[in-house]
């Protein structure tokens, strides 16, 4: 067998290329599961779309059969994607969207791939009933999961698994992937510094409409926090109240998605209320994502223009600022490296604990940063 | 794609597939019917929900053939809220034209490649009668376990001999086996999840007369009944050995009315709740039967019967029990026991059908 299987469709995955090579060389002959670990953003859930198509395409990923078509669209029949509801991965889901399908022959011949998003986030009952199937692997099921947070997952669970590495990708690629969609240098390297390696973020940085509103409310929030603790209150407030405008405008998804399931006076159909339920629910812990993404946005550029500031004293040029096109920050310096360190904190705490009440979080960052 | 037919056949066409369209989300294809037009003027329509699929041909006049994947809900009811008049449809690439006197509508159409690609039945070929195949499903449905956590218990399984099928199920609290004639091309041993397979019942159920002729192989297993062919995926693993857990013959025997005894059972049954069971004392008179719940109060009652063997007392769940008579066919029915720690088996007045259901074993008498 050739171990050089050529896969234009897991070639086309960038920025990736040791984890890429990785499942390259196991389309042939795939293991029953592998773990795809590393931070959001970082190309996971593209790669495993990519690895999906490869394993259930004839000519192993060719790009442009039926197979490969619609399983990077997530709709190839024999492709079964889980997500939390809500919060947690529940042992129902397991069962009747993993379980149930592993144990029956596939809908069309040939392998069945399932997909574990955030898998970190199964519950330990969820977690026993996936380590059963992984246990006694069905013939020709594969599983894939991700995870930002591989650390969170079931020791027994990961020993089942291969694990594949994905890192943060590099500003240089990030700017590289940008410019060649089209966006002008100047923009591309901004929104690369800005994205904290994460693409995606940068993509939308520079393609949506607010554009690079977020910073416009960083810079608004860290003056605020400069009047004191009642300016730190209301920073932590305005930031608040954008993630909840922002998720507010992503409210015509689900609008879209929930349409096939409403009959002709927009009432849900009596067949589709499981249906529907669950389209709620997944879309409630999309704006939850987007909640939580869009303060981080913001954290993110507080701390870029904080640290502007520090680098504008100790003499730094362009090329170490962050804000290629901001003056820094009117603050003092030394409260800007604390500054700094308080808001570095709070979005490594957010991003540790889904669970974290944001609104404190912030007002703590923010109550630091008056220095 | 375009085509005239009558509102009524279509309209029952559609109800009939609608059944096997999916409520799962994340794919739109699954929520459509395949519409897909023959030079020989029939049209077939197909819904599937990955697990299920149900194929149906109508005959129309066709005016052009091709295909279109259109929403199955919207369409079926469409159509049913149309007048009493020729029903035409025509589809382009985007969507579906709907006329029918002075109404007219188009509905957006679901991208057809999405639309899983099924399987042409193939395989072992089984032959059965619709009456004894729809009595079959019946009896052995209810035994399925409804638990996802032992997969190959939510199935019945179906074993071909030359001989004929015999269809199993079992939750592992009862277990119902029956043997049913049938033509068969070799041997086969699916386990069918016991959805399709009531489907499949309904479908023969719904026919007087006739056969349903059914196609096995390693992954599919098709049922087809009149102009309708429904299509499982199976479900994989290794099913229970029945044949060990049936006992070789019990010395005791109660020949019993059915009715009667189902009555009984379910009357008394009444008082036995949170799987407190009903305990049943056979003796040469017949079979008496008792139950109690400490909050609820006690019930009793003795049935007149013909017991053949020594006295023995045992105890059972009342539901899975009165399942078990309801399923067995004739005026009477023969109950065999052996002591309170061995299954008890129901069989009608045939040999075609048993039931097995395991004892409760009885606390110590008190005093
Ligand atoms: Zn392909």
């Amino acid at each position: 067998m050739s171990s050089s299987v050529s896969s234009p469709v897991l070639s086309s995955v960038p920025g990736q290329d040791d984890a890429m090579a990785f499942l390259m060389q196991a389309v042939a002959r795939p293991h029953h599961a592998y773990l795809l670990a590393g931070p959001e953003g970082g190309g996971k859930q593209l790669a495993a779309r990519a690895f999906a198509a490869a394993l259930l395409c004839d000519r192993g990923g060719c790009g442009e059969c039926r197979a490969c078509t619609l399983a990077l669209e997530e709709h190839h029949p024999n492709l079964f994607v889980v997500e939390p509801e809500g919060r947690d991965i529940h042992v129902e889901t397991v069962r009747e969207e993993i379980w149930h399908y592993a144990y029956r022959t596939a809908p069309e011949p040939g392998r069945k791939v399932f997909v574990l998003r955030e898998a970190d986030r199964l519950n330990p009952a969820a977690a026993d009933a996936l380590l059963k199937v992984l246990e006694e692997p069905p013939a020709d099921s594969v599983f894939l999961l991700l995870s930002a947070r591989p650390h969170e997952l079931p020791e027994t669970v990961v020993s089942r698994c291969h694990v594949v590495s994905f890192r943060p990708l590099s500003e240089d690629f990030i700017v590289s992937a940008l410019t060649e969609a089209g966006v002008s240098p100047e923009r591309a390297a901004l929104a690369a510094r800005l994205s904290g390696g994460n693409l995606g973020r940068a993509r939308r940085l520079v393609t949506e409409e607010e554009g690079l509103a977020f910073r416009d409310q960083a810079v608004e929030a860290l003056e605020l926090a400069r009047l004191g603790p009642a300016g730190a209150l209301s920073a932590a407030e305005l930031v608040v109240h954008g993630a909840e405008r922002y998720r507010k405008g992503l409210s015509h998804v689900l609008d879209a998605e929930l349409a096939p399931y409403l009959d002709e006076k927009g009432r849900p159909e009596e067949a589709y209320r499981a249906a529907i339920r669950r389209l709620q629910d997944r879309h409630k812990r999309r704006e939850r994502r987007a909640e939580r993404d869009y303060v981080d946005r913001v954290l993110l550029a507080a701390s870029a223009l904080l640290r502007d500031r520090v680098a504008a004293t100790v003499g730094g040029g362009p090329d170490v600022a962050i804000n290629l096109d901001l003056r820094p920050p009117d603050v003092p310096v030394s409260g800007a490296v604390a500054a700094v360190g308080a808001i570095e904190e709070a979005r490594a705490a957010l991003a540790e604990d889904l669970n974290l009440n944001v609104r404190l979080v912030l007002e703590q960052a923010f109550l630091r940063v008056q220095g | 794609m375009k085509f005239r037919c009558d509102r009524d056949a279509l309209s029952e066409a559609l109800q009939t597939v609608q059944r096997a369209v999916s409520s799962r989300p994340g794919i739109p294809a699954l929520t459509g019917v395949l519409l897909e037009l023959s030079d020989e003027g029939t049209l077939t329509l197909t819904t599937t929900d990955l697990e299920v699929s149900a194929r149906l041909s109508i005959e129309v006049q066709v005016n052009e053939t091709g295909r279109a994947l259109v929403p199955a809900r919207l369409l079926a009811d469409t159509v049913k809220s149309l007048s009493d008049a020729p029903v035409e449809i025509e589809a382009d690439q985007s969507q579906a034209r709907i006329r029918c006197a002075a109404y007219e509508g188009a509905l957006r159409l679901l991208p057809v490649e999405d639309f899983p690609a099924l399987q042409q039945p193939s395989g072992t070929r089984v032959v059965v009668e619709v009456g004894g195949f729809a009595e079959a499903v019946g009896q052995v449905g209810r035994a399925a376990s409804r638990d996802e956590a032992r997969p190959v218990l939510t199935g019945v399984l179906m074993e071909v001999s030359r001989e004929g099928v015999t269809f199993v199920a079992t939750d592992s609290y009862r277990l119902a086996v029956r043997e049913l004639v049938a033509t068969a091309g070799g041997e086969a041993k699916v386990i069918v999840p016991e959805r399709a397979m009531s489907e499949a019942g309904r479908a023969a159920a719904a026919e007087e007369k006739g056969e349903i002729e059914i196609f096995v192989d390693a992954s599919q297993v098709s049922f087809g009944v009149a102009q309708l062919s429904l299509t499982s995926r199976l479900i994989e693993g290794e099913f229970p050995n029945f044949r060990q857990l049936l006992p070789e013959a019990y010395e005791n025997r109660l020949t019993v009315s059915r009715q009667q005894l189902t009555d009984a059972v379910r009357r008394v049954g009444l008082l036995a709740r949170d799987n407190t069971p009903v305990r049943m004392e056979f003796n040469a008179l017949g079979v008496k039967l008792s139950s109690s719940s400490p909050d609820l109060g006690q019930a009793v009652e003795a049935v007149e019967a013909t017991y053949e063997g020594e006295d023995v007392t045992a105890a059972f769940n009342p539901n899975y029990l009165a399942d078990g008579l309801s399923a067995a066919t004739g005026e009477s029915v023969r109950l065999e026991v052996r002591d309170g720690l061995k299954p008890g088996v129901v069989k009608g007045e045939g040999e075609e059908f048993t039931y097995l259901v395991m004892p409760v074993k009885l606390p110590a008498p008190v005093a």
